[in-house]
């Protein structure tokens, strides 16, 4: 009898356990552009978001994206591409910021990051996931983006004063001689009248 | 001898009446106006459509002499028209502005008033017809080529865009001028 309870609890103990190590966190990581268009010369951020799943801490987070974003075509603004963190409680997340200036326009296929992480403290076996891309962006030029959107209200207004002397001298030219030869038929005719 | 040389005057005076040829003074005055209107949207196109000049100067020298040449010949067709009908306006009101002249001048004689009254009312409906038709023609093309450039032409290239805003600016202007009668 102490035998048959000796082995289920052993049995029970080792799934226990064997639940435990099978039970692991895994590291859900997301790469996003918060800017709605790219532009030559405009910064643009990017937004990693890293979420542990799992049940578990998971330890020496290490994240990197340098590949994705070479130094020949963006320029480094805010932040850095290569990021680490000592541990990610279970089901908590965190975000990392990073902000760019793209150098030159056309398209560009942005890749995903590598993000390498310890499940345990003591088991150093590092674990490498990647996070979720964008896929090609195009990168305006900043022409484009001007002649899209911005407003223009100094252009218009030297437009207008460049263009009034051409219409408006002209008609006050003719307006004048016609008011001057027309005064001279009305004033005539009233003072027919008057007699 | 003097009745055929103010017959040959009174000819001249009809003949530069109803002639269409314009003066060399009008002539310099349609060009430059119709250079210098058709020149001023560039600016437009360079600055809110960002094309720059060396790249699309082709462009814009040939698009600035096709509507200065149109420009200054729906000046002169308006003119023309206009100048007929202000010179029958203003005949009673230039007959009084020459009485009034020669109301002291007693030893001038009935011919000599209606010679000046006729070359009054010429002058007077020469500018009057040539400063409206400036007027009228250059308002009209640049509220076209406004209005065809930034709201019909709008996502267009910009190529496309201001070949066929001044093309049918252009067009507009010079047609509307030719069918006035």
């Amino acid at each position: 009898m102490f035998f048959e309870r000796s082995v289920v609890f052993l049995a029970i103990l080792s799934v226990a356990l064997g639940q435990t190590d099978d039970e692991e966190s895994f590291l859900f990581v997301t790469k996003q552009t918060i800017n709605r268009f790219l532009v030559q010369n405009k910064e643009f951020t990017i937004k990693y978001g890293l979420y542990n799943s799992g049940p578990t801490t998971v330890y020496n987070i290490h994240l990197n994206d340098a590949h994705s974003f070479p130094a020949d075509q963006y320029e480094l603004l805010v932040g850095t591409l290569s990021a680490k963190w000592e541990r990610l409680n279970a089901g908590t997340n965190l975000t990392h910021i990073v902000v760019l200036k793209p150098k030159q326009s056309g398209i560009s296929n942005s890749t995903y990051a590598i993000v390498t992480y310890q499940k345990s403290e003591k088991n150093t076996d590092v674990q490498k996931t990647y996070s979720s891309e964008f896929g090609d962006v195009y990168i305006m030029t900043s022409r484009e983006y001007d002649r899209r959107f911005s407003s223009h209200i100094i252009d218009w207004l030297l437009f207008t004063a460049m263009a009034s002397p051409c219409i408006v001298f002209p008609f006050f030219l003719w307006f004048k001689s016609k008011s001057k030869y027309e005064a001279l038929v009305t004033k005539e005719k009233s003072s027919k009248k008057a007699q | 001898m003097s009745n055929q040389r103010s017959t040959s005057r009174d000819e001249d005076l009809l003949l530069q009446d109803f002639s269409r040829n314009v003066t060399t003074k009008s002539r310099a005055l349609f060009s430059g106006n119709a250079a210098v209107v058709s020149a001023i949207p560039l600016w437009l196109f360079w600055r809110i459509h960002q094309m720059d000049f060396s790249s699309y100067f082709i462009h814009f020298i040939l698009g600035t002499i096709v509507s200065t040449y149109f420009l200054n010949l729906a000046y002169q067709n308006m003119k023309f028209i206009l100048k007929h009908k202000i010179a029958q306006k203003r005949e009673e009101a230039v007959n009084r502005e020459i009485s009034k002249i020669f109301a002291s001048d007693k030893s001038a004689n009935k011919k000599d008033k209606d010679d000046r009254v006729l070359t009054r009312k010429n002058e007077v409906a020469d500018f009057e017809a040539t400063t409206f038709s400036i007027f009228y023609n250059n308002a009209f093309y640049l509220v076209c080529l406004l209005v065809l450039s930034f709201f019909v032409l709008k996502n267009f290239s910009p190529t496309v865009n201001y070949l066929f805003s001044v093309a049918l600016s252009t067009a507009m202007v010079f047609l509307f001028s030719t069918g006035q009668k």
